[in-house]
């Protein structure tokens, strides 16, 4: 196994690029990018966008996506270590 | 929904899929392209004389015809004022051993999704200009895509022919009657169809380390990834989608869609050319070459009805 693979989308709602997107947001938001990655290896495995963004937009997309790529694959380490945590008496 | 032949469309072996990475590496393609050139490029506007704008593009050794119909209907409920875009694509058989006839397959119904969200997305059509009675009656353009010969690269040459078809798209003569009846005469138009604003796509694929431009068939059955880019006529980038089990650094994302904005405004810039009113009907350019013709030309070996 070389790598986890953590995803989020980036959107873009009134003129303003988000994390996260809820389901309002995608409904009436201007743009919508899924990102998923495995961080360590600088992989992107799945990218899409649906909607208009300018170049500068959409680099500034993709890094709020790694940000929350990172948090949420800093989690998914974090409950899998926990999970095998045992506690020595 | 049909089964689909899976990818790739052609098994080549080994040592050629070896040689075509290396010889990207080295900044050359086996047909001597440069990674970032484009297969020769030819359009032929109003190819079908019933359709309300048609075009022909021959992109390499693919083939994409596209039609655009106008026909009156209802709106959806939740736009009332403006007309209905519809696309969908037909992998004619006799264009690839791997098309089998019956419903559009998956791969048929993907490449129509991803024209029609550049299109949806960019707001190439002024819809609301297609309301003939408002909240009843309504233009709903039908687009339909059939590839004719499979050369790899069926997205670009698929949204080259529908803007080329929809910017020589008409609306046909409508005239109000009683009560809600509407009289249409399609041998005479009223105008052109209203569009907004241009976009194409461009499909940069990842050959080894390497990125390039409009993919043969043989490329793509090698390529790891693909990505396809809605490039706008002002710089925008009108939607985006990877495809294929393979990945993109950063690096190489970043990469692909500045060099997708280049290629796609010089796209949109040749189909401006083609439709440039002009004296005679074949213009060539510079290298990528680009044929251009105008008006009704058979293919070889077909009847020629306006002979």
């Amino acid at each position: 196994m070389k790598d986890l693979v953590a995803a989020v989308a980036v959107g873009k709602v009134d003129g303003h690029l988000i994390l996260d997107v809820d389901q309002v947001e995608d409904n009436y938001g201007e743009a919508d990018m899924p990102v998923a990655m495995a961080p360590s290896i600088n992989a992107i495995t799945l990218l899409q966008l649906n909607g208009v963004l300018s170049p500068s937009e959409f680099s500034e997309a993709l890094n709020l996506a790694f940000k929350g790529i990172n948090e949420v694959y800093r989690l998914q380490k974090e409950t899998l270590r926990n999970k095998y945590l045992v506690r020595v008496e | 929904m049909s089964v689909s032949p899976t990818s790739p469309d052609v098994i080549i072996s080994k040592l050629k899929a070896e040689t075509l990475a290396a010889l990207a590496k080295k900044g050359v393609r086996s047909d001597e392209r440069g990674l970032e050139d484009f297969r020769r490029l030819e359009i032929v506007t109003n190819y079908l004389p019933k359709a309300e704008g048609s075009a022909l593009v021959r992109l390499g050794d693919t083939q994409v015809l596209v039609g655009v119909k106008l026909e009156l209907g209802s709106p959806y409920p939740d736009t009332p004022d403006e007309g209905v875009l519809v696309v969908s694509a037909e992998f004619v058989p006799t264009a690839s051993p791997a098309f089998e006839p019956g419903p559009p397959d998956e791969n048929a119904i993907e490449l129509a999704r991803v024209i029609d969200r550049v299109l949806r997305e960019y707001g190439v059509i002024d819809t609301s200009k297609l309301a003939v009675i408002p909240g009843r009656k309504v233009w709903i353009v039908w687009i339909d895509i059939y590839v004719l010969d499979h050369g790899g690269n069926l997205v670009d040459a698929s949204s080259i022919a529908v803007l080329a078809a929809l910017l020589t798209a008409k609306i046909p003569q409508h005239v109000l009657g009683e009560g809600e009846s509407i009289h249409v005469d399609k041998t005479v138009a009223s105008g052109p169809l209203p569009i907004l604003r241009k976009a194409v796509t461009v499909t940069i694929g990842k050959l080894g380390d390497s990125l390039i431009v409009d993919p043969t068939l043989e490329e793509e059955s090698v390529i790891s990834s693909k990505i396809i880019i809605g490039v706008g006529e002002d710089g925008l980038i009108a939607g985006l989608q990877k495809t294929g089990d393979g990945y993109l650094t950063k690096q190489e994302i970043e990469g692909a869609v500045s060099l997708a904005l280049r290629k796609g405004s010089e796209l949109i810039a040749k189909i401006n050319e083609c439709l440039k009113p002009r004296e005679g009907t074949h213009v060539e350019t510079a290298e990528p070459a680009t044929t251009i013709q105008e008006g009704l030309k058979p293919l070889e070996g077909m009847p020629d009805n306006n002979a």
